[in-house]
């Protein structure tokens, strides 16, 4: 598995990479097992993101946790025709899309 | 045969040049002997830009424990370029309230170009580029040209979208095919009138067509991605049913992570509201 935003990052998960600040400070060692304290020190030093191991199917789901409303096959057919000049394949629009989708099936946040 | 894109700008008297006050604030701005009190006197002539200062100090983007209520204390916390760009903002918006409302209702198109402008700012900032408020700027003023068409030919824009609508074509596209020239180089034609630099008309005229940049590609496709990321999270709407075509060379040529646009969605999404706040409030 791979690189997960800090806030999806939890105590208990195990580092794959070392962390290092801006300046290339070492913060935490690859291996370890993140705590609570790492966490917070980690925020405060403006770390992005930790690589931790873990299958994707754990990440898949924290991530499926942070969203709130359910994307019903309308929504999703809706956010598809307004994206019908942008090529689908490209991770970037898929990702794009998806967001787009989420926000339609929240009644259109910004949608004013 | 259409009008060409210098008619289209003669024609609306009222916007071949930027307002008065917004020319004087640059003179004194670019004075080395001007004091921070001139520039003070200029603000406060104008109730408007006065009031947008006021509000924007007083936003939760500067976090000030107790309220900013002068114009000169708000000059200490702001800086020059800011302040150029919030006038420059105000001023435009302000010049473009007689658009023809069938057309496009302006507050959603405002609420585009600002959603537009606070994408390209959060997109700049995670590439730690420098003077992130310049791609803000660009931003905003992106679809400008689209304004112009609108007022000065409206006929001509009413065909324009109609055909987009009917073809399902991006609007540019529709433009080109209606009036032989889009919005893209209208606005740059408009900004190079008003004597912007060049570093906000080269993104604003090459904003769909970003692989074409020589020059300041960065600021080329931070507008040219800002705008797909501001169509996908439904911000507003500039009359452009779809989303635009995403090139695929300008998200390289940015070199953000893939796993870092969580991080700019949710940086748009904390500044988005106060940024509509700070510049619509007095227009609407």
């Amino acid at each position: 598995m791979g690189l997960l935003r800090l806030e999806q990052a939890r105590p208990g998960m195990q580092l794959t990479s070392d962390v290092v600040d801006r300046n290339g400070q070492l913060l935490a060692k690859a291996g370890n097992e993140l705590t609570e304290k790492e966490l917070r020190l980690f925020k405060i030093w403006g770390v992005q993101g930790v690589n931790v191991a873990g299958d994707d199917d754990a990440n898949q789901q924290l991530q499926n946790t942070a969203q709130d409303s359910v994307i019903e096959p309308r929504h999703a057919a809706a956010a598809r025709e307004l994206f019908r000049h942008c090529d689908l394949d490209h991770p970037v629009v898929a990702l794009l899309l998806e967001e787009c989708a989420r926000r339609i099936a929240g009644g259109g946040k910004h949608a004013t | 045969m259409p009008p060409s894109i210098e008619d289209l700008i003669r024609k609306s008297t009222n916007i071949a040049s930027l307002p008065a006050v917004y020319m004087r604030l640059v003179e004194v701005m670019e004075d080395p002997y001007s004091s921070a009190d001139d520039v003070g006197a200029v603000i406060s002539e104008d109730t408007g830009l006065t009031a947008r200062l006021l509000r924007l100090v007083n936003s939760a983007m500067y976090g000030f424990p107790s309220a900013i209520e002068s114009v000169k204390q708000g000059l200490t916390v702001v800086g020059t370029q800011q302040i150029h760009d919030l006038a420059l903002a105000t001023s435009v918006v302000d010049m473009f309230k007689d658009v023809p409302q069938e057309l496009v209702d302006m507050a959603s198109f405002w609420r585009h170009s600002i959603g537009c402008g606070v994408c390209a700012r959060a997109l700049a900032s995670e590439l730690k580029a420098p003077n992130v408020e310049r791609h803000f700027v660009a931003g905003l003023l992106h679809d400008i040209g689209k304004l112009v068409v609108f007022m000065s030919h409206p006929d001509g824009a009413r065909a324009a979208i109609e055909q987009s609508v009917d073809d399902k074509t991006l609007l540019h596209e529709a433009e080109n095919a209606v009036l032989g020239y889009d919005h893209a180089a209208v606005g740059q034609a408009l900004m190079s009138s008003w004597n912007l630099p060049v570093s906000l008309h080269v993104p604003v005229s090459l904003h769909h067509r970003p692989a074409r940049a020589t020059r300041f590609q960065i600021e080329v496709a931070v507008v040219h991605l800002a705008d797909v990321f501001a169509h996908s999270m439904l911000m507003g709407s500039s009359a452009e049913r779809w989303v635009p075509t995403l090139n695929a060379f300008a998200w390289e040529r940015l070199g953000i992570p893939e796993n870092a646009i969580a991080n700019v969605l949710a940086d748009v999404d904390q500044q988005y509201e106060a940024a509509v706040r700070t510049i619509l409030e007095d227009s609407e």
